[in-house]
């Protein structure tokens, strides 16, 4: 309208990731730190996709650290897709480049330690392989992903096991998708808004 | 320098301190036994990329990372 021009995702991504890194905050830092810690192939592909891949130094297995702080660990398959997700962290406040160095960390030295703390989610999207799953998934339960926690009492058996446990088949287990939430949100606030009307009308 | 980097919500803490001083190295040794008695993990950085996890305190690492310990999310 005014002659501005919108500026492509693309172009806003990079612009935001290098704003991220060069602003003096505990973000930018932690991203620095990161950055020194990785090895080029992964900081190669860090620069270009937003995330990178390790090795576990264990299983031999093959994980993606996405930017953010939770929820971002996925597991690849022999193909490169996503097969299941990983949920660990440091404990407490940091900013996301610690996170993801912790979890690199973490992987490469001591992958049994990482798994047996990790709680598991499955991204039931299987269509959308790679890249587009992991940043959609990372942002942690958009529409048409359903998270699903493991339960601790059957991590460590299923660990063992080496297979990767669907929402379905996990006993004890439960699977509680957005939509349902939403619902059961709209819920609780038409019967909260209905109580206070009667309360209301009844003084 | 040797660096110990202790990773907080402010992004990091940097302890620098001289190899050739005994009582900064003890200082360093200190604080290393502290926070992995409180649970942090070390690592030390040993090639551009590849990372190892250690126990003890090593004066000749050029940068160690501290991290809290993990836990599921």
């Amino acid at each position: 309208m005014f002659g501005f021009r919108r500026i492509p995702i693309a172009w806003r991504s990079r612009l935001e990731a290098v704003r991220r890194f060069y602003v003096r905050s505990p973000e930018g830092r932690g991203l620095r730190l990161l950055r020194a810690w990785l090895s080029p192939p992964q900081l190669e592909q860090l620069d270009a996709k937003d995330h990178f891949d390790v090795i576990g130094c264990t299983t031999g297995r093959r994980y993606r650290i996405c930017y953010g702080t939770s929820m971002n660990v996925f597991e690849l398959d022999d193909t490169g897709c996503i097969k299941t997700g990983l949920c660990f962290a440091p404990a407490g406040r940091l900013v996301p480049g610690d996170v993801m160095l912790a979890q690199k960390i973490a992987l490469e030295t001591c992958e049994i330690c990482a798994l047996l703390v990790a709680n598991t989610f499955s991204v039931r999207n299987s269509q959308e392989t790679t890249d587009a799953a992991a940043s959609a998934a990372r942002t942690c339960g958009r529409a048409g992903f359903t998270i699903a926690r493991r339960n601790p009492r059957n991590r460590q058996t299923s660990l063992l096991a080496g297979s990767s446990v669907t929402a379905q088949t996990v006993s004890g287990g439960h699977t509680m998708t957005r939509e349902m939430m939403w619902v059961m949100g709209s819920m609780v606030g038409l019967f909260t808004l209905g109580t206070a009307i009667l309360y209301v009308l009844g003084s | 320098m040797p660096t110990q980097i202790v990773m907080n919500y402010n992004g990091d803490t940097r302890h620098f301190f001289d190899a050739s001083d005994a009582e900064a190295l003890a200082k360093a040794e200190a604080r290393f036994k502290q926070l992995t008695g409180k649970g942090f993990t070390a690592a030390v950085r040993t090639k551009p990329g590849e990372v190892t996890r250690i126990n003890s305190f090593n004066p000749k690492a050029e940068e160690t990372v501290f991290f809290p310990r993990l836990v599921g999310g």
